[in-house]
């Protein structure tokens, strides 16, 4: 063979294809032809856009490609082999890619809601609903909300290294909506995305270790054990449920003694919860705003069944969006888990709320009603003094408020599920109304975050940035 | 011998039971189970081919118009728990040894 270079050029490209091809002088001459073309076609490219700017902003900068980036090296540290890597990690891409689409179509409907409701109450109605929120914070600030998160989960790591917070955050959407709030927060004082990267994870990473350590005492009354954690970033509100529970029960009166009809378990599914929460307010305030108002926004479709249709897309889009947030959590979350074994083997496991349902499925129905009496006793409040009004979801209503219904009833029985409960369902309603004006700085409306968790942090921060930005 | 296949069902469609998912597999590995495992929201149960669902046992009740066996799981970290309850389940289905 000729010469030894191993320079990219035409002589090694004839080397290449002499293996293949066979006579040389004929593949030299398609060996500079081919070679020649794709130069052209390079420099084409490379001068109309600049072909490494683009990998790094529109593929490196794409939250989608950046969460399935992290999934790959998950699934490439657990040893998984070449099918397994692939398919998780485009379904990680695919999955937040679904997550965008189902926010696109959510958009409408809640707007159109919202206009329904300004005009028929003259004031502001919001929804409250973290995956809402999120899903449309991810649209402007898709790749800040995803670093916070993934650098975050390695703060979680560090900081339950270092602290006596042992807590391995596992609720995977929970972090995630925390990210967006960081995001959210930080983009309305003007921080740069470096430093809202580093300052978010340190944030997201600390309180992902240490709220699960709050509530431990609780948990312990309602699991038997200190083996898990509460992974729901409402621990202030059970930890305070657990603690009035304790002052107005009896634990022996348990509410897993009261028959309650089961029928109200249909709350606990996203699409039917949204869509009777939806259906009910859209029709409110389309009767509020009149026939006229709704014909406006609605076209050729009869004023009546405008509601109807678009409720049930709104619940639509909900399902789109967790089911885009499952898949691409089913990859994600058992790679934290085995890289945070590995790394903390006494680790404790924080994980969402249904982990605490079957130890008493009657205070989760219990939980839920008290709840959500407080959120509409709330609103009745807020409609009354003509402020922004905070409008109680099924869907966050029923899992806090139920999970709030378990710890109160592990202090105090049912008095403690339903005084517990109730104090919460009033904390979910005041809270996300403290936080909507931040939400509109960033230009995001009709929805916000309901946890409380997330208002004791987000609020505060809002201020104390405020003094330097 | 043909292994018999498990639905693991979540709660709330995010995964809250991917927990359960990951500690059954475990259990399942360490004891060389023949179960296979699939998972998904409670729809998606009812209309499976599995031959029984794992849940957290507070699902249960929503679960028992599905028609199949189903093992509800207290402790989703408990791999104690998990065990006994496949072990019935494996009884039943003559799956033992």
């Amino acid at each position: 063979m000729g010469g030894t270079c191993d320079c990219i050029g035409p002589g090694k490209e004839v080397m290449i294809y002499e293996l293949f091809l066979g006579n040389p002088s004929q593949i030299r001459m398609e060996g500079f032809v081919l070679i020649d073309w794709t130069f052209l076609l390079f420099s084409y490219v490379g001068g109309k856009m600049d072909f490494l700017m683009v990998i790094v902003t529109q593929i490196l900068g794409n939250a989608a490609f950046l969460v399935g980036l992290l999934a790959l090296v998950g699934l490439l540290v657990q040893g998984k082999g070449f099918r397994e890597v692939f398919t998780g990690t485009v379904k990680t891409i695919v999955g937040f890619l679904i997550f965008g689409i189902g926010a696109g179509a959510g958009v409408e409907a809640l707007g159109n809601f919202q206009s329904l409701f300004t005009t028929g109450f003259n004031l502001e109605g919001v929804l409250p609903l973290a995956e809402g929120i999120t899903a449309l914070a991810l649209t402007e600030l898709g790749t800040v909300t995803a670093l916070i998160m993934v650098f975050g989960f390695f703060m979680n790591l560090l900081f339950a290294r270092i602290t006596p917070f042992k807590y391995i955050f596992l609720t995977g959407q929970h972090n995630l909506f925390f990210a967006a709030l960081l995001a959210i927060v930080m983009n309305a004082r003007g921080l740069s995305i470096p430093v809202s990267v580093v300052l978010g994870s340190i944030i997201l990473g600390f309180f992902a270790a240490f709220y699960p350590w709050i509530a431990r005492k609780y948990m312990n009354k309602v699991t038997g054990s200190d083996e898990i954690g509460i992974g729901h970033y409402v621990t202030i509100g059970y930890a305070l449920s657990g603690w009035i529970g304790g002052l107005v029960g009896d634990p022996e009166q348990d509410t897993e003694d009261l028959k309650l009809p089961g029928w109200l378990g249909i709350f606990r599914d996203y699409v039917a919860s949204i869509s009777i929460t939806m259906l009910v307010v859209y029709y409110i305030a389309a009767f509020a705003a009149g026939q006229g108002a709704v014909s406006e926004v609605a076209g050729d479709t009869n004023w009546l069944v405008f509601p109807l249709i678009q409720s049930l897309t709104f619940a639509g889009a909900v399902y789109v969006i967790i089911t885009g947030v499952r898949m691409f959590l089913g990859e994600i979350v058992p790679a934290f888990l085995g890289i945070s074994e590995k790394v903390i083997p006494d680790a404790i496991p924080a994980l969402d709320c249904p982990a605490v349902f079957p130890y008493a499925p009657t205070a989760v129905i219990v939980g839920f009603i008290s709840a959500y009496i407080g959120g509409l006793l709330t609103m009745g409040v807020m409609l009354l003094l003509g402020t922004t009004v905070i409008i109680p979801v099924a869907i966050p209503y029923f899992f806090i408020g139920a999970t709030a219904g378990v710890f109160g009833n592990a202090t105090g029985g049912w008095k403690g599920a339903v005084a517990g409960a109730f104090l919460v369902g009033i904390l979910i309603a005041v809270g996300p109304a403290l936080i909507y004006p931040i939400m509109g700085q960033v230009g995001l409306s009709g929805t916000t975050f309901p946890e409380t968790d997330f208002v004791a942090v987000g609020l505060p921060l809002y201020y104390l940035l405020g003094l330097f930005y | 011998m043909e292994k018999l296949t498990a639905f693991v069902v979540c709660g709330t469609g995010m995964g809250s039971s991917m927990i359960l998912k990951v500690m059954t597999d475990r259990v399942i590995t360490k004891n060389d189970y023949p179960i296979y495992l699939e998972s998904g929201v409670v729809s998606e149960a009812r209309s499976s081919n599995a031959d029984f669902l794992i849940a957290g046992s507070d699902l249960v009740p929503t679960l028992e118009d599905a028609g199949k066996p189903i093992v509800g799981i207290k402790n989703m970290v408990d791999k104690e728990e998990i065990k006994e309850k496949l072990d019935a389940v494996l009884a039943d289905f003559d799956r033992t040894g």
